[in-house]
């Protein structure tokens, strides 16, 4: 169901953009936008399986290094114009990912492997958009962004829930159109953005930030 | 998972004289608990009154006193009872002329010369009520055919008095042996030790040798699972599951839990003929589950000889990472091992 209305709401933004009239950009005290996100993958560091030898030594069984997986899954975000060139952003972004553990050398032979488990994870951010009038030539208008977030991880069959902090910094450029109808839509377009996100807790295994890089493509309404 | 022993009864209280030694040479893996039947009603062997008080056999051995002993085995007691999440305690009750191996209702740990028993260092016997199981005694006899040492740090061709103590503690406490750890034959019949993953592996790494004075995570999954500490079964959680083979459950496999997170090994055995297995104490998180068979051990060190365990499969490593919950279970996994 929820798919679905993500879908209806698209649609009706791409119909919007394909009848809007060129308009000066910028324009809208509201944006809604949807879209699709891919998260780079997060090397999580290796881990040796070890006994302990005669003296006080380490022999190692095997190794291994874990990771979680690159993701590809929605977002969905609303900005608020709070002064001219300047705006509040806050967006929720779901996709399924995996924890892959890549189990090598094993002293018993075992050939090298790479076991995974599912995992469900949402990013709830919230966070500041600087798009300054100058910046913009015709449709194209750059902006930079920067802000936090809260993490949430739920790993296979919601066995166990993990949740983490976010903080992320990029930069995108929208595509715009001045809408056919301005008195309540008043562009529409895409949107582009590169980001890099900084990761802590949740499924990781300590407390240590880790970044990946994430791509946003999404069409928005301004309002 | 209670591996069950069958005990005679005799009078009003059995004399369970399992095979819990450490010797000189054989080999070890994960946590097992010990249980037991009394009239088709089983028991897990355990403590139920703490702490858990012990004397000292007043016999003194070339190289160690009795008061350097009673130190030693102070210390390997204290290790055990400081584990956090583990709720046993021991306290010491004095010196005695009473040797280990007297059902005298004290549970009493010693030397005692037993030469013939040439590749075993240290035994642990119980004493159990043959109406209620309640656990009444228990004593571990330390054998002085052997060169033994309190040194602080180790003495070389001596073995460790608290090493030793602390693996016959464990059983003491009620764990069995472990597997996690690795042997070689050697020539002229034995083993010999190459890594152990936790204390209550069945051999000794050596003489000299003192970096068995540290629990591993192992043993405190098994004392905690047995003792848990208020909140232990809230903040862990267990990993469950079933080895086949053909179609059919296995019987003895090994199963080891390794944490990613903190490369922690904790492991069991499938206890039941339908393959059934289950690893109590283990952090939440993700696990790797490797299985093998006990093919670098001798099987006795674990199971009765009269129920070998299958070791005719290939270790393997389950192809799915298994997410231990807080608190819970990680649901039934299912494990397909293939045969040799």
């Amino acid at each position: 169901m929820g798919v679905r209305c993500i879908t209806l709401v698209v649609a009706a933004l791409v119909c919007g953009a394909a009848h809007a009239k060129a308009q000066t950009p910028g324009a809208g005290r509201f944006e809604l936008s949807a879209g699709a996100r891919w998260v780079g993958p997060i090397a999580f560091g290796t881990t040796a399986a070890t006994e302990t030898t005669f003296g006080g030594g380490k022999r190692t069984l095997f190794d291994s290094s874990s990771q979680l997986d690159a993701s590809i899954g929605g977002s969905v975000g609303v900005g608020v114009e709070l002064t001219r060139g300047l705006r509040a952003e806050l967006s929720v972004a779901y996709s399924p990912t995996g924890l892959s553990t890549r189990i090598s050398g094993d002293v018993e032979g075992v050939a090298d492997l790479t076991v995974k488990a599912p995992v469900m994870q949402f990013l709830v951010e919230g966070g500041l958009q600087a798009r300054p009038a100058r910046w913009t030539h015709g449709r194209l208008s750059p902006f930079v962004t920067a802000g936090m977030g809260y993490l949430r991880q739920l790993n296979d069959g919601r066995t166990l829930v993990e949740s983490g902090r976010a903080w992320y910094f990029g930069g995108g450029l929208y595509h715009e159109r001045a809408a056919a109808h301005p008195r309540w839509l008043t562009a529409t377009g895409v949107r582009a953005d590169l980001r890099a996100l900084v990761l802590r807790d949740g499924v990781a295994p300590d407390d240590t930030w880790r970044g990946a890089p994430a791509i946003t493509a999404s069409v928005f309404a301004r309002f | 998972m209670t591996r069950c022993l069958s005990a005679t009864r005799r009078g009003w209280s059995v004399l369970l004289s399992l095979a819990l030694v450490m010797t000189v040479s054989s080999p070890a893996f994960a946590y097992l608990k010990f249980g037991f039947q009394l009239d088709g009603k089983e028991f897990t062997l355990r403590w139920s009154r703490s702490p858990v008080m012990y004397f000292v056999s007043d016999v003194d051995v070339p190289g160690v006193s009795v008061s350097q002993f009673q130190g030693a085995v102070a210390k390997a007691f204290m290790t055990w009872e400081s584990v956090p999440s583990a709720s046993i305690a021991y306290t010491f009750g004095g010196f005695t002329r009473g040797l280990p191996g007297e059902n005298d209702g004290r549970t009493t740990l010693g030397f005692v010369n037993e030469p013939e028993l040439d590749r075993v260092l240290a035994s642990t016997s119980y004493l159990v009520d043959g109406d209620t199981g309640e656990l009444l005694e228990s004593d571990i006899f330390f054998n002085s055919a052997f060169a033994w040492s309190v040194a602080q740090a180790g003495e070389r061709g001596r073995w460790d008095v608290e090493s030793i103590a602390l693996h016959e503690i464990g059983h003491l406490s009620g764990l069995g042996h472990s597997a996690i750890g690795e042997t070689e034959l050697v020539s002229g019949g034995g083993r010999r030790v190459l890594s152990i993953g936790s204390v209550m592996f069945p051999i000794a790494l050596g003489s000299g040798d003192i970096s068995e004075r540290r629990l591993l995570p192992d043993d405190i999954a098994g004392i905690s699972d047995l003792y848990p500490d208020d909140g232990f079964n809230d903040t862990t959680g267990t990993l469950s599951g079933r080895i086949t083979k053909n179609g059919a459950g296995v019987f003895g496999a090994h199963i080891v839990a390794f944490g990613p997170r903190d490369g922690e090994l904790v492991g069991n055995f499938s206890l039941g003929h339908d393959g059934q297995f289950s690893i109590a104490g283990l952090r939440p998180g993700p696990h790797v589950l490797r299985i093998e068979p006990i093919d670098d051990a001798d099987t006795d060190s674990f199971f009765d000889d009269t129920e070998p365990p299958d070791v005719n499969f290939r270790t393997t490593v389950f192809e799915r990472l298994v997410i231990v919950p807080r608190g819970g279970d990680s649901g039934a996994v299912q494990i397909t091992v293939q045969p040799k």
